[in-house]
């Protein structure tokens, strides 16, 4: 069966792009270094728009977010990008997702203005995050505000609780006792070992003797696949480092003031670099919007001090039974549940950082 | 009738307009237009968006459009199909709603 | 007179653009394709896309054909509905490979036409034949209803059924050609070759044309406007022929004023062949301008 199409403006063909073919991949590479572009790592599914046998855009897809989207010169501002936009918007929307970001250069905002997306925030001129809803952030915000809690004393915690630990609940405890109200905000992308909705559960478990505290789903607004996605994957430093900052900055302008937040709680790191650098990060810009950071010292008990990462490389090694002492009652019971074994075995299989 | 998932139609081409449909959490249809001729036309284009919708008996919607200058028939083509699959019903048409 | 059909222009149905736009470089017909150029996904889209250009779109009379998806696809049903209801001339069928998938298609139809009330078998058919039953079963499906107004050969899933492939000077197509030709004049139908894809290759295009129009092709389908003007210019009569078909229509004139019952031209007598050809001739002369209309 041929393509008995019309040929008149279509000469550009789109073509699903596998990166384990070395050819395409350097075609790709290079594409993407000519627009000053690096290749995101664990991407998702990738296509290249091309004419005849030249490949003249390409453009990925992660999560709820486009990436790595380059177009040749020669192709600029030609409908080569209508094309690549339709072709990834289309494979997302198959995959469910309607509500899309798009993580670019500041130049290239127009195009993507253009492409229906409208900004969200923008770092130091490297970065600029946009998202294809109008008022994709403002309803977000719109639905926060309506759990605001007046005091003058209001906290955050951002945790993504993989899993939920005695660390957790100490620093829940600590900024319950030191505030008027907490707003816990749960990471709520599913990239790590533990899915939301048993992190969800955990920490809805472990805190419900906490009586000031609301729960939040982190969303798409906080240490998201899009606001922050050197999280979920090993970056470089200086990349953790605007991706940290364009996340604070969201932050601290738009969500702080929503619920109006005073200050924000954050565990030391000691391990994690990626998650150490990022405090760092906030303890610099969180200030300047009005929000105190106040960064609480790891709760030590016998065996160290306490992580969720230790706990997973206790459940990595087999020492279940180490863990009693690490984690709240509802988490260790999780883990002797059978959902609970699944997750263990899956972490026992492949070890993963987060 | 019910929106059951989000539904999209069209492409970003030239001519054409892509089209989201949504449940709207509240009541009522709104409808944010993103066009390459927004200024002498966007209320047209609104006014024909609407005017499907209505003919088509949905009432809470969120609607997201994106315009590459199309005609009326497009818009109107395109936000019958993005409703359609909304639905779940874009492979057996009901002709009353058409 | 007969209606020309020297050029039918593929336009895929899932593109508003060229939707809206083709009707401006003059192909004697356009057909919307609902089939192959239409990605699974968007059948639905493209439907209703088609569905409502063709009621809305001012063609200005020109013929607007639909190729619909086959019976055997879960799309095809609701084409036909769709295509029916927007009134389109002609709905094509793709595949055709025995009168029965022609009835049951026609079927569809006049089920749609009654709900609808809109007049019974005025919705026009056509069927491609691409395969090699199909063209073993020309005469049967050219046969199989008076909505049939063509039928056209399909090329490419043919010659790959025929473990060959296209050459420059067709031969492997001679025999699919022949037959549907001959069926489709046995019928009284029109018959239209497939296409040709090599857009930019114009010399070999002009020698196809050439080639079927001797054979006796009413037209060919096309993919790209650029087609269009070959096609037209080599089924333009020569001035010959239409000085020719001038005079038959005048001695038909004097004849008539005369109340003569035979007509000749020359001391020929002017049978209905001769007419029609004439007809025909002056037709296509008017078609490509070398004529003005009531010359």
């Amino acid at each position: 069966m041929i393509y008995e199409g019309f040929t008149v403006t279509k000469d550009f063909t789109v073509e699903k792009i596998y990166m384990d073919e070395k050819k395409t991949k350097k075609q790709v590479l290079d594409l993407l270094e000519k627009n000053d572009l690096t290749l995101d790592i664990g991407l998702e599914d990738s296509v290249g728009v091309y004419d005849g046998e030249n490949l003249i855009a390409t453009g990925s897809i992660k999560g709820n977010t486009l990436r790595c989207i380059a177009i040749d010169q020669d192709y600029q501002g030609t409908s080569v990008l209508n094309l690549l936009m339709d072709t990834l918007v289309r494979m997302q929307y198959m995959r469910e997702r309607s509500h899309l970001f798009v993580y670019t250069k500041p130049t290239a905002q127009k195009s993507f203005q253009f492409m229906g997306f409208h900004k969200i925030e923008e770092v130091n001129e490297k970065v600029i995050l946009m998202e294809n809803k109008m008022d994709g952030i403002k309803s977000y915000l719109d639905r926060l505000s309506k759990h605001e809690v007046s005091g003058d004393k209001i906290s955050a915690i951002v945790m993504n609780a993989n899993p939920f630990t005695n660390g957790h609940l100490y620093l829940i405890e600590r900024a319950s006792k030191e505030s008027d109200h907490v707003h816990v905000f749960m990471v709520s992308s599913d990239i790590s070992s533990f899915p939301y909705s048993v992190r969800k559960q955990l920490i809805t478990e472990g805190t419900k003797h906490i009586k000031n505290i609301t729960l939040h789903e982190g969303g798409d607004y906080i240490i998201s696949n899009a606001t922050f996605p050197s999280y979920f994957i090993k970056e470089k430093s200086e990349i953790v480092k605007i991706h940290a900052t364009l996340d604070l900055k969201i932050f601290a302008k738009y969500i702080g003031p929503s619920l109006g937040i005073h200050q924000r709680y954050v565990g030391e790191e000691p391990y994690c670099e990626t998650t150490h650098q990022y405090n760092q990060v906030m303890k610099m810009i969180l200030p300047q919007y009005g929000i105190d950071v106040k960064e609480i010292a790891r709760k030590a008990i016998e065996d160290g001090t306490i992580s969720a990462s230790k706990v997973r490389d206790f459940i990595a090694t087999g020492n279940i039974e180490k863990i009693n002492s690490f984690v709240p009652e509802a988490t260790y019971t999780f883990l002797a549940s059978e959902e609970g074994k699944k997750i263990i075995h899956k972490i026992q299989k492949c070890k993963k950082r987060h | 009738m019910e929106i059951i998932k989000t539904g999209m139609a069209g492409t970003m081409e030239s001519s054409d307009i892509h089209v989201i449909i949504e449940k709207n959490e509240e009541a009522g249809i709104k409808i944010f237009l993103n066009s390459t001729v927004e200024k002498q036309f966007g209320e047209q284009i609104e006014g024909v968006i609407l005017k499907t919708l209505k003919e088509m008996d949905i009432i809470n919607v969120v609607v997201r459009a994106m315009d590459r200058g199309a005609l009326d028939c497009t818009i109107r083509a395109r936000v019958q199909s993005a409703v359609m699959r909304s639905i779940l019903k874009e492979n057996e048409l009901d002709w009353g709603l058409l | 007179m007969q209606k020309l059909r020297r050029t039918m222009m593929y336009v895929p149905g899932n593109n508003p653009g060229m939707l809206t736009d083709a009707h401006i470089y003059g192909a004697d017909s356009l057909m919307f394709d609902l089939e192959d150029s239409i990605a699974l996904s968007e059948k639905d889209c493209a439907r209703l896309l088609v569905y409502n250009a063709v009621k809305s779109m001012d063609y200005e009379g020109m013929e607007i054909v639909v190729r619909i998806n086959g019976l055997d696809s879960p799309y095809g049903r609701a084409d036909i509905e769709a295509m029916v209801r927007a009134g389109v001339d002609v709905i094509r069928l793709p595949k055709t490979e025995t009168a029965q998938d022609v009835t049951e298609v026609e079927k569809i139809i006049e089920e749609v036409e009654k709900k609808i009330e809109k007049e019974i078998g005025s919705t026009k058919m056509m069927g491609a034949i691409e395969s090699p039953l199909g063209v073993i079963n020309a005469v049967e499906i050219a046969t199989a209803s008076k909505r049939l107004m063509g039928i056209a050969l399909g090329a490419e899933d043919y010659v790959t059924n025929m473990k060959t492939k296209r050459s420059p000077g067709g031969i492997e197509l001679l025999l699919a050609r022949s037959q549907i030709l001959t069926a489709a004049r046995a019928a009284g139908i029109y018959a239209l070759d497939t296409v040709y894809s090599d857009v930019d290759n114009e010399e070999g295009f002009r020698e196809e044309v050439k080639l079927i129009k001797q054979l006796g092709f009413d037209g060919k389908s096309i993919i790209n406007p650029r087609q269009i003007g070959p096609v037209h210019e080599i089924y333009a009569p020569t001035e010959k022929e239409i000085d020719h078909a001038k005079k038959v229509m005048k001695a038909i004139k004097e004849a008539n004023e005369k109340g003569a019952g035979v007509i000749s031209l020359n001391g020929k007598m002017i049978d209905k062949p001769i007419v029609e050809r004439a007809e025909r001739v002056l037709e296509l002369a008017k078609m490509s301008g070398l004529i003005k209309e009531g010359e």
